[in-house]
């Protein structure tokens, strides 16, 4: 069966597309209609993009407008929605505005006031949301679909291969995994796990023969002012970055999952390794001080490193 | 054996769920969601079915976590103490996924009943004298036994003197001649469109003198990020009653029910079900095997019951996941109403705790209370105007307190096995409304069960 491998740049990271198919025209067919759908994902839904959708809400947003969106953007509205719900207001989509204040250039503390004046433009519950309509209460705020679209794009991409007949393949956008299917002969791929600390070695390997696995971290974007550990992402409640963890690895049935959970996770600091367990997914938590723990396959993986 | 007790429940699907299989080498997909026992987190569920509704998702997280096909194979014995009934039996089930949208459930059950079943309960006469009778009975319509009280006395001493009087009564069986075999199947049809389940299901139960045929059909439908579910249900079932002591005569039944039920995620770890039933059944409601005994006339002769009853039915299910012990808690409140003038309440909590590698206990405690039919006497003096009488043991008023303790094993990720064992224990004390005492039918049951669940 042949197989196809295709290494390329999306949505700001480096992305793998591994496939295999009875039919090697097909398979390339598929791939480019892969490839295709994540460029029109990264087109829509990049902030750094000023052509992009998200761009567009966010020129409403500045004014405190209200607009109208499209059935694919409501339904990651929707999720973003649930997102919030789940984690008690700490997966904030709204919560982008707050990099204004912590642009580490150059390093140092913002002001207290500062962020409390971002805080204001900040929260969810802000937002009136009623499919298809979306509202701004006040002018000034922003969106981003950092956390979900990427994830989404990889989940997408998997399906449009399952629907096209391909059965075993792998997708890897920046370290968002979604494995379509197990090699043809039914073995697991095996997806290497980066040392947060050690960036150039692996941990170790993970088996998977289905599902999605998703990494949410602050190892590589933080800096150290005054012996203090600042990382990238930001409590939407207080404004500050979270402490605690700095690398959490989730598998679970859908990309999207996976990284809703292991940023949710990150985003509750040490509280996130009791709340990780309680939900009974595979997942690998390492904290500040570099203790490390999980369930499932990375309980193996770090029972192998002792 | 037509009859059966409402307390005889041989199965309980209330915990009947997976247990996570152990760890594999090999991650796959998230275990399978199970509505009963919150085996899955609350956020993991929300966020799982917000995930499927992403344009596209659907069909590839569906496909690559498809239900899998599932066998079960259980045996069961229930044993009543004293010598009575015995029932032995063997269940299997089959769940197919066809396709996406179509899921098919086909059960099938055989089972071999066995043993003495009381027919009526006569007087016991007390003189100051010391002496005891138990009432003559000149003749036994219906019943094709012996009463197992030997032969009666022809005469029995007179009760308005002041010398002798009634004082209790006693069971009189039918002799342990008494064997049938049921066979019963029955199929259900799901169809999932979107948030609504639309579920057919039918089925046929036979046995020498009892045949039965029933009709489902049922929708549910999830609102509200999939946190409330409504179901609306109706069913039909149509029986024929051919008794054995009855050559040449049939009674036909029909029982109509209709289902109004409201589950609720109310919190992380918290679900609360409200469930409505109204049953309404017409035709040939009575017993042909349990007679009345009438102390004008000495005589035994066949019961009559009213030929239609409604009943209503509460249900209350509250289930709490406690999270740290992994463990869920089930508590049930069931109150039943009935124009028979029967009210009953019934109160269960199940405790679900997995142990750790493959293991789970189920513990249960049962407590069960019932009032009596309002046409029910142990024995009568005479015949009442109303023409409906009864003395079935099953419509005295009572209490019940059973209990049971389940055991399950997960095998492998494909098999599982649960071993089960419950007890029953009927008294007429127990019971919390007022009624005649009868103390005279008390008895109890031990039930066993070893089922094997197979995914494959």
């Amino acid at each position: 069966m042949p197989a196809y491998h295709l290494a390329f740049k999306a949505m700001g990271s480096p992305c793998e597309l591994h496939l295999q198919g009875p039919d090697a025209p097909e398979v390339q067919r598929v791939a480019a209609s892969v490839i295709a759908d994540i460029q029109r994902l990264e087109r829509r839904y990049s902030r750094y993009r000023d052509d992009s959708l998200t761009s567009a809400i966010n020129r409403v947003a500045a004014v405190g407008g209200r607009c109208e969106v499209d059935a694919e953007t409501a339904a990651l509205l929707d999720y973003a929605n649930t997102c919030y719900r789940e984690s008690d207001g700490l997966f904030d989509i709204t919560s982008g505005v707050l990099r204004h204040a912590w642009r580490f250039e150059p390093p140092g503390v913002p002001e207290p006031e500062a962020i409390t004046a971002l805080l204001d433009r900040v929260g969810w519950d802000k937002l009136v949301w009623e499919r298809p309509c979306l509202g701004f209460s006040r002018p000034g705020m922003e969106i981003d679909f950092g956390g979900i679209g990427k994830e989404y794009a990889a989940d997408r991409a998997a399906a449009l291969c399952w629907d096209a007949g391909i059965r075993s393949g792998l997708i890897n956008l920046g370290g968002d995994v979604r494995v379509i299917g197990p090699l043809p002969d039914g073995s697991p791929w095996r997806i290497g796990i980066r040392d947060p600390e050690r960036p150039e070695t692996l941990l170790g390997g993970v088996l998977m023969t289905g599902g999605a696995l998703a990494t949410s971290g602050d190892y590589e974007r933080f800096v150290c002012i005054h012996g203090r550990r600042y990382g990238h992402l930001l409590d939407p409640r207080t404004g500050w970055p979270v402490q605690g963890l700095v690398s959490v690895s989730v598998i679970a049935a859908s990309c999207v999952v996976a990284g809703s959970l292991s940023t949710i996770a990150m985003l509750k600091g040490r509280d996130g390794i009791a709340w990780l367990r309680s939900l009974d997914v595979p997942h690998l938590w390492i904290d500040a001080e570099g203790e490390r723990g999980g369930s499932g396959v990375f309980a193996e993986l770090l029972k192998a490193q002792d | 054996m037509a009859v059966t007790d409402p307390q005889h429940s041989v199965t309980d699907a209330a915990e009947d769920c997976n247990t996570p299989p152990p760890v594999q080498r090999v991650a796959g997909t998230e275990p399978r969601v199970c509505g009963e026992v919150p085996r899955t987190h609350k956020t993991l569920r929300a966020l799982s079915s917000a995930a499927l509704a992403l344009p596209g998702l659907a069909s590839s997280v569906q496909a690559t976590a498809a239900m899998e096909r599932q066998w079960d194979l259980g045996y069961f014995n229930y044993v009543e103490g004293g010598a009575r009934m015995r029932v032995e039996g063997l269940k299997q089930g089959l769940v197919l996924p066809l396709g996406e949208a179509l899921e098919l459930r086909v059960n099938g059950v055989r089972d071999t009943i066995s043993g003495a079943s009381p027919i009526y309960n006569v007087p016991v006469i007390r003189c100051r004298d010391g002496r005891v009778f138990t009432a003559p009975v000149i003749s036994v319509s219906g019943a094709s036994g012996n009463p197992q009280s030997g032969g009666p006395p022809p005469e029995r001493p007179p009760l308005n003197t002041g010398e002798c009087r009634l004082s209790s009564a006693q069971q009189v069986l039918l002799e342990d001649t008494f064997q049938d075999v049921r066979t019963a199947g029955d199929f259900k049809l799901d169809y999932t469109r979107g948030d609504t389940i639309l579920g057919l299901g039918a089925g046929v139960s036979q046995e020498r003198d009892y045949d039965s045929r029933f009709l489902a059909l049922d929708l549910r439908r999830a609102f509200n990020d999939k946190l409330t579910t409504l179901a609306l249900g109706y069913s039909l079932a149509a029986d024929t009653f051919s008794p054995l002591n009855r050559p040449g005569f049939s009674g036909d039944k029909d029982a109509h029910q209709f289902l109004l039920g409201l589950t609720q995620v109310l919190s992380r770890n918290d679900l609360l079900q409200i469930n409505l039933t109204l049953g309404d059944d017409r035709g040939y409601l009575s017993d042909p095997y349990k007679n009345v005994y009438l102390l004008a006339t000495n005589t035994a002769i066949e019961e009559s019951r009213p030929d239609r009853r409604r009943q209503w039915n509460l249900l209350a299910r509250y289930n709490h996941y406690f999270a740290e012990l992994k463990a869920a808690l089930h508590l049930d409140y069931r109150y039943s109403w009935s124009d028979w003038g029967i009210e009953a309440q019934t109160l269960e909590a199940a405790w679900i705790q997995p142990l750790g590698q493959g293991w789970q206990l189920v513990p249960r405690l049962r407590y069960y209370t019932q009032g009596e039919a309002d046409f029910y006497r142990s024995y009568f003096e005479t015949l009442p105007s109303s023409g409906d009488y009864s003395s079935d043991y099953r419509l005295a008023g009572f209490g019940a307190l059973s209990g049971g303790l389940k055991l399950t094993r997960q095998l492998s990720a494909q098999a599982r096995l649960d071993l089960g064992v419950e007890f029953y224990d009927r008294q007429s004390d127990y019971g919390l409304q007022g009624h005649t005492e009868s103390t005279f039918a008390d008895y109890g049951f031990t039930l066993y069960s070893l089922s094997l669940h197979l995914e494959f």
